[in-house]
Parts: C-alpha cells; sequence; structure tokens
C-alpha cells in the first residue's frame, strides 16, 4: 500500500470509521506498523472521532425540550446536523474562557520563571529562549482575548430584536415551466437573516422539506421537518452570509407518512 | 519501505538475520521501528489503554523471542508477522477474560476478578486527555468557515452514513469532501502538536524552576 493510494481513497479514515473491508484494513495496518507518518495519521483521526463523539454527546444533553429529543431519537442524521451546529455555537464562551484562563496560568509561570532566572543571572542563551516563548504566549493570549471578543460581539448582536428583517413571500412554478414573475431581494448591506415566506398549496402533509439551491451552483441548504404554520405557510429564514447574487430556486417536497417525497412547488427567486 | 522510515535502516529480512545472530542492537532497532505503530494498533483494538499497553510489551517480547528461535517463516514479512502475533494475544486475553467473567457471580472470587478488570479501566490521565481532545476538535470545528463542512465531519465520523449520500445530502463534490476530511486531520495534528509542545515548555520551565529555586538552600 502507497501513500498515494491512502490520500486518494481516504484510507485513514475509512479505516478509523470501520469502513475499510478487512482485507485492505490487514493490509493498512502493516503498513502503518514500519510507517511513522501513517500510524501518526491514525491516532489524529482518532483523536477527531472521539472528540466528535463526546461533543454529540454534549450537544444532546444541551438539547432543549421533550419535542426536540424526540426529534433527534426519530432521526440520527438530524440529531448530527444539529450536534454540528450546537457544537460550535453553544460552547465557543466557555471553550474560550478556559483557553484565556489557562493561557494566563502558563504567562504568569512563564513571568515567575523569567523573574527567577533573571534573578539568578543565568545563561543568556537560556534567558533568550524564556523571553522567545514568553513573547509566543502573550501573542497566543492577545488572539485569543480578540477573538473571545469578536464572539461576543456576535453572540450580542444575534441576541437583539431583529428588526427591517428582510421578506420575500414566494408562490410556486408548477409543471417544470420556466416563465412567470421572479421574485427578488436585494441582500441587507449588514450581514443578518432573511426570510423566506413559502405558500405550497399542498397542505395534506405532516412536514415539508425545502431545498435552496443557486443556479449553476451547489445546494445553499436543505431542511427537513418543515411544518405549516396556521396560514398554511412555511417560514425559511437563511442567513445573508450564505447568499450571493444570482438566481436561486427553492424546491419544496411533501412528505408523507410513509413512502418517498412528494415535489410539491418550485419557487424561483432573485438574490440582487 | 514506507516514506518516512528512513533509507539507510535495514529490510525486515536482514534485521530478522541479524537479531538470529545474536546482534542486540538489531533488537533494540526492530523495537524502535515497530513500536509506535504497534501501540497504535493495539490501542484501537483493546479500545483500552492499559490493556493495550500490556498487550504492547507482550507482543514485542514474543516476536523477539520467536526471531530468536527462528520461528519466522516469511522474515520479510516481518510487519504482518508483529500484526498477526499482537492480535493473537489479544483474542487470547479475550478468551481468558471471557473464562473469567463467570466467576464475577461467586461471591469468594468475584470482588478480586471485579478488581483486576478494574484496574485496566481508563485512568484519569486518558479521561483528562478525551477532554483535551474535545477542546482541540471543538477548536477545530470553529475555524471551519462553512456549516457543511461540520456536518460533513459529524456524518462521517459518527454515523454509517457513506460517502455518495454525505455527499448527495451536503451537495458537496467528492473532491471537497476529500479535501475537509484530509485538512480536519491534518490541522488537528497540528494543535495537537502545539498542545503538547506547549506542555513540554512549562514543564521544563517548572524545572528549571525548581532547579534555581533550590539551589540556594543546598549551599
Amino acid at each position: 500500500m502507497d501513500h498515494q493510494t491512502i490520500d486518494s481513497g481516504n484510507i485513514t479514515e475509512r479505516y478509523v470509521t470501520g469502513r475499510l473491508p478487512a482485507e485492505d484494513a490487514a493490509s493498512f495496518e502493516e503498513h502503518y506498523l514500519i510507517c511513522p507518518s501513517c500510524a501518526a495519521r491514525v491516532e489524529a483521526a482518532e483523536r477527531l472521532q472521539r472528540g466528535l463523539r463526546r461533543l454529540a454527546e454534549e450537544a444532546a444533553v444541551r438539547a432543549p425540550g421533550d419535542t426536540a429529543s424526540a426529534r433527534w431519537v426519530r432521526s440520527p442524521r438530524l440529531a448530527l446536523a444539529a450536534a454540528a451546529l450546537l457544537a460550535v455555537a453553544l460552547v465557543p464562551a466557555g471553550l474560550e474562557l478556559g483557553q484565556i484562563r489557562r493561557l494566563r496560568s502558563d504567562l504568569a509561570t512563564t513571568r515567575d520563571a523569567l523573574a527567577r532566572t533573571q534573578a539568578e543571572k543565568g545563561p543568556a542563551d537560556r534567558l533568550a529562549a524564556i523571553q522567545g516563548e514568553l513573547q509566543q504566549t502573550q501573542r497566543d493570549l492577545v488572539a485569543v482575548v480578540e477573538k473571545q471578543a469578536t464572539l461576543s460581539r456576535e453572540v450580542a448582536k444575534d441576541r437583539q430584536p431583529q428588526t427591517n428583517l428582510p421578506f420575500l413571500p414566494l408562490t410556486p412554478v408548477r409543471g417544470g415551466a420556466s416563465g412567470g414573475p421572479v421574485r427578488s431581494l436585494t441582500l441587507p448591506k449588514e450581514p443578518g437573516w432573511v426570510a423566506l415566506w413559502v405558500e405550497p398549496g399542498d397542505t395534506e402533509y405532516p412536514a415539508y422539506r425545502a431545498t435552496l439551491s443557486k443556479d449553476g451552483g451547489g445546494v445553499v441548504f436543505r431542511a427537513s421537518g418543515l411544518a405549516l404554520n396556521d396560514l398554511g405557510a412555511l417560514l425559511v429564514t437563511v442567513h445573508s452570509t450564505s447568499l450571493s447574487p444570482g438566481a436561486y430556486r427553492l424546491e419544496v417536497e411533501g412528505l408523507p407518512r410513509s413512502g418517498a417525497p412528494v415535489p410539491v412547488g418550485r419557487f424561483p427567486l432573485r438574490i440582487e | 519501505m514506507p516514506e518516512g522510515t528512513g533509507g539507510t535502516e535495514d529490510e525486515p529480512a536482514r534485521l530478522v538475520a541479524r537479531i538470529q545472530a545474536g546482534d542486540h542492537a538489531a533488537e533494540a532497532e526492530l523495537v524502535k521501528r515497530f513500536s509506535h505503530g504497534l501501540l497504535v494498533m493495539l490501542r484501537r483494538l483493546a479500545q483500552n489503554p492499559a490493556l493495550a499497553d500490556d498487550l504492547h510489551q507482550e507482543t514485542l517480547s514474543l516476536v523477539l523471542e520467536k526471531i530468536r528461535r527462528a520461528e519466522v517463516r516469511e522474515p520479510e514479512r516481518l510487519a504482518g508477522f508483529i500484526r498477526s502475533t499482537a492480535r493473537n494475544l489479544f483474542i487470547a486475553d479475550r478468551r481468558k477474560e471471557a473464562r473469567y467473567s463467570p466467576l464475577e457471580d461467586d461471591e469468594d472470587e468475584g470482588p478480586r476478578h471485579r478488581t483486576a478488570l478494574a484496574d485496566r479501566g481508563p485512568a484519569p490521565l486518558d479521561k483528562v486527555l478525551a477532554g483535551e481532545e474535545a477542546r482541540q476538535v471543538q477548536r477545530l470545528l470553529g475555524e471551519l468557515r462553512y456549516d457543511r463542512d461540520r456536518q460533513l465531519l459529524f456524518r462521517f465520523y459518527l454515523s454509517d452514513d457513506t460517502k455518495e449520500e454525505i455527499c448527495a445530502d451536503l451537495g458537496i463534490e467528492p473532491e471537497r469532501f476529500n479535501q475537509v476530511l484530509f485538512r480536519a486531520r491534518e490541522r488537528l495534528r497540528e494543535l495537537w502538536d502545539r498542545a503538547e509542545k506547549r506542555q513540554k515548555f512549562f514543564a521544563g520551565v517548572n524545572k528549571i524552576v525548581g532547579r534555581i529555586g533550590s539551589e540556594p538552600t543546598r549551599s
């Protein structure tokens, strides 16, 4: 087994996640027994897997409300998607504070060491090395403090009431017709939320799935488990940073209690 | 020979021949060359660091013993021999454990065996390291620009979904998929190495501080 095969075939990741056939796994084990760089890659991939598992567990514990928990149990994919969001959204402030505390403690230790070394008039090279590390630690601390301040500002902004929310009502285009009016929306100057009001027409489904795609580009998002509100519409909010000027289409599918999703509407829109 | 192992080292068959000839330096070379990879494999196999450490020692001594007794049939496939020896020892250990487990119900024997098994559980240090790993991974996730990249990592590492399913659901190209996995793994290695270096540095500083601090008292 060579490194090109290992890289192009995601062998390390497939091995760690148990996706590699037994024969290939044996061959890869024989390889990394004698290959330090591949052994280190296996260790890194395992750390990533363990860390993600732990974060997913923590996120599951943090998920509030019985309804949400029940939905997680029914849909492992939703659980993982939510874990991905919660892992980043809920804990960073605590994480950053922990880092700041640790760096401050490190800094205090280094300052202490520096003071003692200077007092003892130790060798110049040792002093220079410690001073270099002290400067690096100070730079790290400044970077973490700045990042924490940015995060705090973002969190505070998101907690403010959302006013002047750009709002776009959408009507469906049926039967694959490409004509008809296309609604457009101008992106706000400051990053923020954009609301799409969608009236699918067919209201017999217990849930809906919406997929927003850019023409000639990829899928911007796909959301399942959407429910109609009292006015028979779906309200979807998208952050403006995930949009760019161009033509988009929102496809809505009904999710019956059993069977495959059924297309119920296609909503072209334009972002300017 | 895999990259990064150095071109001047002996080929496996030559290393085996040197050990059989009584060359102690060759034995040390074998241990140095295979030790880390073997430990990584055993930790994965056993899912228990303490047990993996025990099996690691046992495997290396059994391999050396078998080489000295000329019981290695294909010396050029030394890695395969070490791998199968390690797996056999692990299987033997599991069988032994399975034989012991019914005794746990016995009031006289139970506590002794339960203690023996408990001794092989995760050590406090391993629990601390697990917490550190989660923090590093969280930092890594925070650095990712796109939420779908985070979802990709969660789904690939924690679900049984295939690469094709994940790509289709998240609307990403297979090349992008490979890129995200590769970059995430390498970035985590970088974060981990940096944390280890910092830990070593501060351990070194503490030693210096301790030495300097204690000198006046000794004199």
